[in-house]
């Protein structure tokens, strides 16, 4: 984990998912909106937690997945990678599975489906393809 | 058990049969290929994708 001007988790996939999906509802809701939907008593935190000073407690979550739209799996994930270190991670799955949200069970559905439940491998076509889906 | 409990199991066990299912390890490959082409925006496949994917697989048989 990098430390950038005492903004340690700056380059973690949370703090930048945080400014996508902030900007991504600002038509809708403005920061401070958010903050306030996901209970944080000090707004500023939510800014902080974007720009990577901070990370996102776990107890906020919930609030803080309900206040963006998203699914709580999801950033929940995000939120653990931020504790560093592969060990809790590694603890989640071995109690929980692997985890995954609405959307993604959804296209694992498509996927067993598709493949008539053969538990295909991804090759580097479908690799390709699955980029090419997605438009990068 | 009260009947708040019995509700919250009852709920608890809805939850949990919709994600708790056995992922294999290729389906881990799958959705972190997924995760990043999608830069971690957890969309919801569309009609249009579904079709791209199915095309997938109808390649390789």
């Amino acid at each position: 984990m990098t430390n950038r001007q005492g903004k340690p988790y700056a380059d973690t996939r949370l703090a930048k998912y945080l400014e996508k999906r902030i900007l991504e509802l600002r038509p809708k809701k403005t920061q401070i909106a958010i903050a306030s939907e996901a209970g944080f008593v000090n707004p500023n935190m939510l800014a902080m937690i974007k720009s990577g000073t901070a990370k996102l407690p776990l107890d906020r979550v919930s609030a803080l997945a309900g206040a963006l739209e998203c699914d709580p799996v999801m950033l929940f994930q995000l939120a653990i990678e931020q504790l560093g270190g592969d060990t809790t991670e590694l603890a989640i799955r071995q109690i929980f599975g692997t985890l995954v949200t609405e959307n993604e069970v959804a296209w694992l559905e498509e996927i067993r489906k598709a493949s008539d439940h053969t538990n295909p491998s991804l090759t580097s076509k479908a690799r390709s393809a699955i980029r090419g889906i997605f438009g990068k | 058990m009260s009947g708040d409990q019995s509700s919250y199991t009852e709920a608890w066990r809805h939850a949990s049969s919709a994600r708790d299912r056995p992922i294999t390890p290729n389906e881990r490959f799958w959705l972190e290929v997924i995760r990043l082409a999608s830069w971690d925006s957890d969309p919801a496949p569309t009609l249009e994708q579904v079709q791209r994917l199915r095309a997938v697989f109808q390649a390789r048989s």
